[in-house]
């Protein structure tokens, strides 16, 4: 504003942010592109797919619904997608229940802001390593001679060895339980790490024991940490089937096994057909969650 | 009740403990297993102890695995560095509202989302249909969007702590955007962005999941499945097992520990939690 | 009106003020922190119904202090007693007090209602109880239409009433106060320290107040409590801690103060003289008994210091007077205030009315001015 602004710099400003927008658009438009290709492409395929008929080989494109109603008529098929089901719900309900607490013990028992970080990285980091690698360590622990098994043993809590350790949907629950609970930790943490210390000393100072600190305090605080760690665990073991083949080897199935075989006897189209089924399932569960979630926001 | 919630925290100090016994456990297991005598078997006893199964692993296995390590490492590097530069571009494009980066929030979220056996089928089919050989570049794209949600992540954080006036003060002193960006902000955000690349260096390192159904050549998990599911396996297995953990930790403790230092310098040290 | 009730009661029944309940006494309190001493052995005693201001800097404990008497900390040593019992080891809850934290600490899930129901809810008050008293702690904060907000759409005014419903919804004899203002913009912070001392009146009850902010602490306080390095420095009204500091710390902490190093030269029936930086101080007396060649100092506040424009006329000038030119004229608005600097070099602030013709005029470095003050407001700075 002042009488010696010059005013030839207002254009020239103005037209290079115009140029810095388009070569923005320029930029964004790669990011965008990968992901329409091997993102949004690939899961529209899968549900175009599960309309095709299937061939010996492969599909041919003809629409048909033989492959749903083959699926939804097969006994098999829908005991696993319930057994599915059923242990993505007890591995998010037990992450949530497990991890609560360690999320609880890193943001508001810990006092040291760097001890605090460090723990939480401590606990982090098993997840970057190979998922494959921490499915096949449980096998020397669960084993009939794993290392549960021996500690049972020789407590003299069991008299022989427990079968259902390895090789059981059982185990299999144990063991995405540990796969997937820094999923469940993460986003409880941060929520709990944003709550002010003096909000749970005023509730202290107005009498509130511990209990309804939790209830009225912590948990509806936390809860889009929970909600949103919920939905991690819940879509992460609704598509397992790596944990299942190894730990639950032949004893336990999943709907992403199911598909796994049916891609390897060339089964195309009834594999697209299952994992539609499988994320129309999921997104169901998602949805359902979410608008827990949602209520909670509206009170 | 001061006593009692302190035996509480000390109690959630015991449990936090034993939760760190039940991630690392099986890990630890694996790696004293790995060094068996070489009559061991894949559990406990130890029949002997020795470097046995190292030694079969670097002398026998590696060349069996030479072509699936190589094949694994340039897909992470690949993965890192384009995950890195996607994050860094989409970040600061939902930083400044520009229009599109609305649209590629929910991608991103969905990429976070979508379960790896769905995206793999698709990607499969996918390239079937358009009759492409399935390979590097089906294999890259999938990594690629796995690691994107998270190196987005860490961008985002990143640029949080950035003071925008310092770009502004830049271009109010006359650099051009360009300028601005390569001489300005690239030099304060960089670390970030090796983060991120980092970030989805392991990620791709040991990504599966979305690997399986999507390429016919084997990376080192998908050789590792192999092994586990077709062969029989022995405790050289677990030693593999065991470097790639030792590696993994070394990046992670490379990404975080700088990280940790310098958010505690920030912060200018502990204060004494009850003065004002 | 409900949350009167208590208090009035004695009130009507003709008690006097000093037998009202709210009376907090601390004897010997100290507390520390690893190495470092918070409070240091505080006595204090605070009458009930009064308001209470502990001011000082940041880390001078008052915050420690204050969070010793809400059952926030645990005291290492001493005893805090409330209306003659102990306190050291009742839980919070459980005392007869109520704090309104800095920065309020509001639940941010939860409405204003339920904010301030949520003491009652852990008393356990049955819900029609609950509701009556709710209702009427919004109604006296003026907060009825404002009931079903969350605290983030409030603005800093609403949120400080919310957290004052809050702590006085549960009928507290005792409110603690850390920073309250601390957070409004100047204006906000103007209007409501009225606010409070009006709440303060009509409740009755004790108020302590903690604040770095001595303009704050002088608008508000019955007594001021100047504390330093975890201990107690000077207790008084606001005009005694403001015009007889007795103390270097609260001299120099209470603002506007000359404060001049010097010596006793002698004491006699009618006053003190002092020798202070080559400038001859005649002092009414002292807070403790002084002897000459004792080293001391000494406070003129500079608002009690007179500006005539005149050259020095003789050799020798009288005590209490001194010949300067002023280096800086500050216009303040209702003050201005004058940096001057004497002939041996000596710095000595003036502050005179706006109104005051005899500031006018005067031409910095040029103007010959003496500089003059009574023997009342010489304030010696014995302890």
């Amino acid at each position: 504003m002042s009488s010696y602004s010059l005013p030839e710099a207002v254009p020239a400003a103005s037209s290079r942010r115009l140029s810095g927008n388009a070569v923005w658009a320029l930029l964004l438009s790669l990011p965008l592109l990968w992901l329409l290709v091997f993102l949004i492409v690939p899961v529209l395929v899968v549900l175009i797919v599960s309309f095709f008929q299937p061939t010996l080989s492969g599909f041919e494109r003809a629409f048909t619904l033989d492959n749903y109603r083959a699926l939804l008529s097969s006994g098999p098929f829908f005991s696993t997608l319930l057994n599915t089901l059923l242990s993505a719900l007890i591995t998010t309900v037990v992450t949530f229940l497990v991890g609560f607490w360690v999320a609880y013990y890193l943001a508001l028992v810990v006092p040291n802001l760097r001890t605090r970080f460090a723990l939480f990285i401590i606990a982090l980091a098993p997840f970057f390593t190979s998922f494959l690698i921490r499915a096949v360590a449980w096998i020397p622990m669960m084993g009939r001679e794993g290392v549960l098994n021996s500690a049972l043993l020789s407590l003299g809590i069991t008299s022989q060895p427990l079968d259902f350790l390895l090789f059981s949907n059982f185990a299999v629950r144990v063991a995405m339980a540990q796969l997937y609970l820094l999923f469940m930790i993460s986003p409880i943490f941060f929520s709990l790490s944003t709550i002010e210390p003096a909000v749970l000393e005023a509730a202290r100072d107005m009498g509130a024991r511990w209990w309804s600190i939790l209830w009225e305090i912590l948990l509806p605080l936390a809860r889009p940490g929970i909600v949103i760690g919920a939905v991690f665990v819940f879509v992460l073991s609704m598509g397992d089937f790596a944990t299942v083949r190894l730990i639950g080897g032949g004893a336990s199935t999943s709907v992403g096994l199911s598909i796994q075989n049916f891609v390897t006897y060339m089964q195309f189209p009834q594999a697209a057909a299952a994992a539609s089924i499988l994320v129309l399932v999921t997104v169901l569960g998602v949805v359902l969650l979410l608008r827990w979630g949602a209520i909670g926001e509206e009170l | 009740m001061r006593t009692r919630g302190r035996w509480f925290n000390r109690f959630l100090g015991l449990y936090f403990a034993l939760i760190l016994l039940f991630l690392y456990g099986p890990i630890l297991v694996m790696a004293v297993l790995s060094f068996q005598g070489p009559q061991g078997g894949m559990t406990f006893p130890m029949r002997g102890v020795g470097l046995h199964w190292w030694t079969r692993l670097f002398e026998v296995r590696a060349s069996e695995l030479q072509e699936a390590i190589i094949r694994t490492l340039l897909v992470a590097v690949e993965t890192g560095a384009i995950a890195a530069l996607f994050s860094v571009v989409i970040a600061f494009a939902y930083r400044r509202r520009l229009p599109g980066s609305s649209a590629l929030l929910p991608m991103v979220l969905l990429a976070l989302m979508t379960p790896g056996i769905l995206l793999g089928l698709g990607m499969s089919l996918w390239w079937r249909i358009l009759n492409f050989q399935p390979g590097h570049l089906a294999l890259l794209g999938v990594h690629v969007v796995w690691a994107l949600p998270f190196a987005f992540l860490v961008m985002i954080a990143v640029l949080n702590r950035f003071d925008p006036r310092v770009e502004e003060s830049a271009r109010d002193l006359g650099a051009s955007e360009a300028r601005t960006f390569f001489e300005i902000v690239l030099p304060i955000i960089w670390p970030g962005i090796l983060s991120a690349a980092l970030f989805g260096f392991t990620l791709s390192l040991n990504e599966f999941e979305r690997s399986v159904l999507v390429t016919s050549q084997n990376t080192l998990p998908l050789q590792l499945w192999a092994m586990l599911t077709v062969q029989i396996i022995e405790p050289d297995l677990y030693a593999l097992g065991t470097l790639t953990v030792l590696i993994t930790f070394v990046i992670v403790a490379a990404l975080f520990i700088p990280t940790v230092i310098g958010q505690f310098r920030r912060l200018g040290g502990a204060t004494p939690p009850s003065e004002e | 009106m409900t949350i009167l009730a208590q208090n009035e009661r004695p009130a009507d029944d003709g008690l006097v003020a000093s037998g009202q309940r709210g009376t907090v006494v601390l004897r010997g309190v100290s507390k520390r922190f690893g190495s470092t001493t918070a409070v240091d052995g505080v006595d204090l005693t605070i009458p009930g119904g009064s308001y209470v201001v502990l001011l000082g800097p940041s880390g001078c404990g008052k915050t420690t202090l204050l969070r010793m008497v809400g059952g926030h900390e645990v005291a290492d040593a001493g005893d805090i007693l409330l209306d003659g019992v102990r306190l050291n080891d009742v839980p919070a809850a459980q005392r007869d007090i109520s704090t309104v934290f800095q920065h309020y600490a509001l639940f941010p899930h939860k409405t204003v209602y339920e904010n301030v129901e949520f003491g009652l809810k852990m008393r356990r008050l049955s819900p029609d109880e609950r509701q009556r008293r709710v209702n009427e702690a919004l109604a006296f904060m003026d907060l009825t239409n404002l009931r079903d907000r969350l605290p983030k759409q409030l603005s800093g005014g609403q949120q400080q009433r919310v957290a004052l419903a809050r702590a006085l919804v549960t009928q507290p004899t005792v409110l603690l106060l850390d920073e309250p203002l601390g957070d409004l913009d100047r204006l906000l912070q103007l209007r409501m320290r009225v606010e409070l001392r009006t709440l303060q009146r009509r409740l009755r009850i004790t108020f302590i107040h903690v604040t770095h902010n001595q303009e704050e602490a002088l608008a508000i306080a019955d007594q001021i409590v100047v504390m330093q390095n975890g201990q107690i420095r000077q207790v008084g009204s606001p005009q005694a801690v403001y015009r007889r500091p007795t103390n270097l710390f609260t001299a120099s902490f209470m603002g506007d103060n000359n404060i001049l190093a010097g010596r006793v030269a002698s004491v006699d029936g009618d006053g003190i003289l002092l020798e202070c930086e080559g400038l001859r101080l005649r002092a009414r007396s002292a807070p403790e008994p002084v002897v000459p060649g004792q080293a001391i100092h000494a406070a003129i506040r500079a608002s009690t210091v007179r500006v005539r424009q005149e050259a020095a006329a003789g050799a020798t000038l009288p005590p209490n007077c001194v010949a300067a030119r002023a280096t800086f004229v500050e216009y303040l608005g209702d003050t201005v205030k004058l940096h001057c600097q004497t002939a041996s070099g000596l710095a000595l602030v003036a502050k005179v009315p706006e109104q005051d013709p005899s500031w006018q005029g005067i031409r910095e470095d040029e103007t010959d001015l003496m500089l003059e003050w009574d023997e009342d407001d010489v304030q010696l700075l014995t302890s």
